[in-house]
């Protein structure tokens, strides 16, 4: 099932503010996820929770597009893009 | 689903800032107080390193100079030309602060290094042309000591790493100017040791935020990495205790955190590197977060040199576990977590590689690094725990039970953190000090650890809880104010004064540290606090000119790598190491362990002694020691022949002749060259009147040897042999090596002769203080010392009726020290002896004519000392005893 990009958002919002223990209004879509100052380990669990939660895996390095699209907003609507076209590739 | 690749896909958002951000724009009348406030902070900062000397052996102040210079013209210029002008500043100091010949290396090597990067090839022939680039450049590393390598490999040596990572999956190559700002940046020039900046976080930061509260931010790293360097100076002199006194359980742990804490020095350098950045328009990120302060062992590594951990991170870290993912995340994470410590250890020998041209990769260091790892893998299970449960939310009530979850919590911290210090300083001590496990062990099992011990570090851990009860509360206490304030409309106004209030604090500390520092660096300020206080800021201003005995036992990788010298330019008039060719690797092994093998250890004052009747071949030349233990011929004897006038001649290795033949000492040459001088009086028998018929010039001559250690050898050995005159041989080095004996010898608690006692007692010192303290004090007694030295060996002289020459034969390859030459002759002459200058003597050939390995002379080196001896002799008849000058009866 696809998520539009403002869900993605929003989660990844509420997941990032709980790993580095901010309230969500601190979080600031339109600024680099790294800034929030992500430690290996908060990372990993951030990539791989959302992976869960999304049913989506991320080919090779997931910092790679960390790197592509290093803003909140940006990453969410990418993910809803690519989400969106692996729903219809599998209804096909 | 399926996978795809983030590569395919246009990015929604550009991923590279390769132009600046967009700054809002700033008038003349709004930049000009705060361009002022930073001038003036930047003025204090530089009179602060010229005060306390800050790194007085690299052209630290110099560098300072430039970086503020460049500031001042830099923060007017149009946004567009600032990154041209800052990488036109670095390279233009590259070639003031370090002198064309060095630089045109740096610069060529480097530049060239850049150009292949630039290659229009695919990525991964890129990669391939510049791993076969560095590997002849290793090749060559390995036989050149020449003096750009420090600086080119500290530039290269991972940036390049990062920067090709950074590019593999580039579009648009990076404009030249980025690359050039990122490996040639100004502060490179100075520390060898350097946080490896990130390509990608050394973009995107620059200028994104308001440059001026970037620039003070940049003041207030420098500030902070001030303090960490006088506090670095603190621990040294006063905090780390002698070896000798590291007999109990308190001792062994104030040791073992005072060894970790000297880490400052680094953190410190990294906080003054970043900020100076910062005045450029950098932006970058904290390179260390109160690592002290590290309340578990993943902690320390978030903490303490946070750039080596992204590092690591990136290139190992992220790659291995994403790799292994399809194994599970927690057998991932334990790979991965062990792959970066067995990188972190091998990527440490290779950083020794290229800056001091040396690998030492052992196996202890490696079982080292692979427990560090495995401590590392388990504490990251317990945080993957900790991240995957729900953060349950905190009661904020205010009643008893509050106060005492909150007070358990912060004893639980408290507790945390001295555990996880004690654990950081354990490893530290074991990687600094390989010796250290052994030395623990002796401790342990020597009866040193007593319940009286025991109690006091107990004392010591019950005070750290308390103090973090407190902590806790305090902050607690804080917010619940904060909340309280934020939540009552009444309180508001106070929550803007007190915010506002924290906001100028932030602005003004680093302001007020300065004036205190700059205050704290004039002597006059000091006296004024009273003695003990202008004594420890005395103390402070000093950087002891050779490190310090104590610190030399703990100096340990980062102090190895810190320690390694920048040439500065002639321009700057600073003395940096010779360019030299190095000694082949037989020299090299055969340097240190003939001399051990050839001597014998002897008392405090000796130290070591050469083995009587020892032979062997030094650097392919047969040396003979004698059955009395002299470099000379066998059949000397103690007792003077009556047809003999003697000459003895004390001094280091040069006057043994270490690398010559036995024939080819000076000392021998000058024998011979006397005797010619006086054929009448050598054909003729002895006369009646008991006049010598020849001359024999007696070569006491010892490696390592140093003023105290001459002392005692003409006390206990020469005089015995009764010499007309004794000749007493000096380098530059006279002071420093005699204040580095004496603070051995009171560590050792040595009962010390009357001529040092009065020193020792007008420095004010006993044998209780630390030797770092010693040694700082004594350095400024240098003259004294030296002196007090010269005087007694001039007076037992006389006392024999024996003429005290001194010769001073200064060395090529030993650096200029603190006292000129012209003092020392003085303080020689003022001492009694006759003093002859021997400045010159090579006659203006090179290193390489005249040297037999980086130290000693060969044979036309030792040759042309004896011809210059000869003349200077026979110009100053008044240095030979009489019964040696010519045509004497």
């Amino acid at each position: 099932m696809s998520r539009s990009a403002q869900q993605i958002q929003d989660w990844m919002i509420d997941r990032l503010s709980r790993l580095v223990r901010v309230a969500p209004s601190e979080i600031d879509p339109r600024k680099p996820i790294r800034r929030y100052g992500l430690d290996s380990v908060a990372l990993v669990t951030f990539v791989t929770d959302l992976e869960k939660w999304l049913g989506y895996r991320f080919h090779g390095n997931p910092l790679d597009v960390l790197d592509d699209y290093p803003i909140l907003e940006a990453l969410a609507a990418f993910l809803a893009e690519q989400t969106a076209a692996d729903d219809k590739v599998t209804e096909a | 689903m399926t996978a795809h690749s983030p590569s395919l896909h246009t990015p929604a958002v550009a991923t590279e800032q390769l132009s600046v951000s967009p700054c809002p724009p700033i008038t003349l009348s709004s930049a000009l107080p705060r361009f002022l406030s930073v001038t003036v902070q930047l003025a204090l900062i530089v009179l602060t390193v010229h005060l306390f000397k800050i790194e007085p052996n690299r052209p630290f102040l110099a560098l300072m100079c430039l970086a503020v210079g460049g500031f001042l013209v830099h923060a007017w210029l149009p946004q567009r030309f600032r990154l041209a002008f800052f990488c036109l500043l670095s390279l233009a100091s590259a070639v003031l602060l370090l002198g064309w010949p060095t630089a045109r290396w740096l610069l060529g090597l480097g530049g060239g290094l850049i150009t292949l990067c630039y290659l229009p090839l695919p990525w991964k022939y890129r990669v391939l042309l510049i791993a076969l680039t560095g590997v002849l450049l290793a090749l060559w590393r390995i036989e050149s000591a020449q003096a750009f390598w420090p600086i080119l490999s500290s530039m290269f040596m991972f940036r390049l790493l990062v920067y090709l990572y950074d590019r593999r999956r580039e579009r648009v190559r990076p404009p030249l100017l980025h690359s050039l700002a990122y490996f040639f940046c100004l502060p490179n020039l100075c520390f060898t040791l350097f946080p490896i900046l990130d390509f990608k976080t050394f973009r995107q930061t620059y200028y994104d935020e308001e440059p001026y509260t970037i620039y003070q931010s940049g003041v207030a790293w420098i500030v902070r990495g001030l303090t960490h360097l006088l506090a670095y100076r603190f621990i040294k002199y006063y905090l780390l205790p002698a070896p000798h006194h590291v007999t109990d359980l308190p001792h062994l742990l104030l040791f073992l955190a005072a060894n970790y804490a000297l880490y400052l020095r680094v953190s410190g350098w990294f906080h003054i590197i970043t900020g100076l950045l910062h005045l450029f328009g950098f932006n970058l990120p904290r390179t260390h977060h109160n690592y002290f302060l590290a309340s578990s062992v993943s902690d320390v590594w978030r903490r303490i040199n946070i750039y080596w951990k992204d590092f690591m991170a990136k290139l190992f870290f992220y790659p291995v576990f994403f790799a292994l993912r399809g194994w599970g995340t927690r057998l991932a994470m334990v790979v991965a977590a062990l792959g970066v410590f067995v990188a972190t250890w091998l990527l440490h020998s290779y950083q020794t590689f290229w800056l001091r041209a040396e690998l030492p990769l052992t196996w202890n260091e490696a079982l080292l690094w692979l427990s560090a790892g495995m401590v590392m893998a388990l504490n990251l299970q317990f945080d993957l725990l900790a991240e995957q449960k729900e953060k349950k939310e905190q009661n904020q009530s205010n009643g008893a039970f509050f106060l005492f979850r909150e007070a358990l919590a912060g004893a639980t911290l408290a507790l945390r953190i001295m555990g996880t210090f004690l654990l950081v300083s354990l490893f530290w001590a074991c990687w600094t000090l390989p010796q250290f496990p052994s030395s623990l062990y002796m401790l342990a099992t020597s009866g040193a650890i007593t319940a009286v011990g025991v109690w006091t570090v107990l004392g010591w851990v019950a005070a750290g809880v308390v103090a973090g009860v407190l902590v806790r509360l305090a902050q607690r206490g804080m917010q619940n104010a904060e909340c309280r304030m934020q939540n009552e409309r009444q309180g508001w106004f106070s929550f803007c004064i007190l915010h506002s209030a924290f906001r100028i604090g932030k602005a003004v500390l680093p302001a007020a540290v300065l004036l205190v520092l700059v205050a704290a660096g004039i002597p006059q300020v000091g006296v004024t606090l009273g003695p003990r206080v202008a004594e420890v800021l005395a103390t402070l201003r000093l950087e002891a000119t050779a490190p310090v005995e104590a610190v030399v036992a703990v100096q340990g990788y980062y102090d190895q790598l810190a320690d390694i010298p920048v040439q500065a330019s002639p321009l700057l008039g600073m003395s940096g190491p010779p360019e030299q060719k190095r000694p082949n690797k037989q020299q090299q092994k055969q340097l240190p362990r003939a001399y051990t093998y050839m001597t014998q250890p002897a008392d405090d004052f000796l130290e070591r002694e050469l083995i009587p009747s020892w032979r062997g071949e030094i650097l392919g030349k047969r040396l003979t020691i004698n059955r009395l233990g002299m470099r000379d011929r066998e059949d000397i004897t103690r007792e003077k022949p009556a047809d003999v006038c003697r000459l003895a001649f004390v001094g280091t290795s040069v006057v043994m002749g270490y690398g010559v033949g036995d024939d080819e000492p000076f000392p021998r040459l000058l024998e011979a060259h006397l005797n010619a001088d006086r054929p009448a009086t050598q054909e003729r028998p002895r006369p009646e009147n008991g006049r010598p018929r020849r001359v024999e010039v007696l070569n006491f001559g010892t490696g390592k040897s140093q003023p105290i250690h001459r002392h005692t050898l003409i006390e206990r050995k020469v005089l015995a042999f009764e010499p007309d005159a004794l000749y007493y041989v000096a380098h530059q080095d006279e002071n420093e090596g005699a204040v580095r004996h004496l603070t051995r010898l009171i560590s050792r608690r040595n009962e010390l002769p009357a001529y040092l006692r009065e020193i020792v007692q007008q420095a004010g010192i006993d044998p209780q203080s630390p030797p770092g303290l010693v040694e700082v004090r004594l350095q400024v007694f240098a003259p004294q010392i030296v002196q007090g030295i010269y005087a007694d060996i001039a007076k037992r002289c006389r006392q024999r009726g024996i003429l005290p020459v001194w010769i001073y034969l200064p060395m090529p390859e030993v650096k200029d020290t603190t006292l000129e030459s012209s003092e020392l002759m003085s303080l020689a002459e003022k001492a009694g002896f006759v003093v002859l200058n021997l400045a010159k003597w090579d006659a203006g050939r090179g290193p390489e004519a005249i040297s037999a390995d980086k130290l000693h002379p060969n044979a036309l080196g030792q040759q042309l000392i004896a011809e210059r001896l000869r003349t200077v002799l026979q110009k100053r008849p008044d240095a030979l005893p009489a019964c040696a000058r010519r045509g004497a009866p």
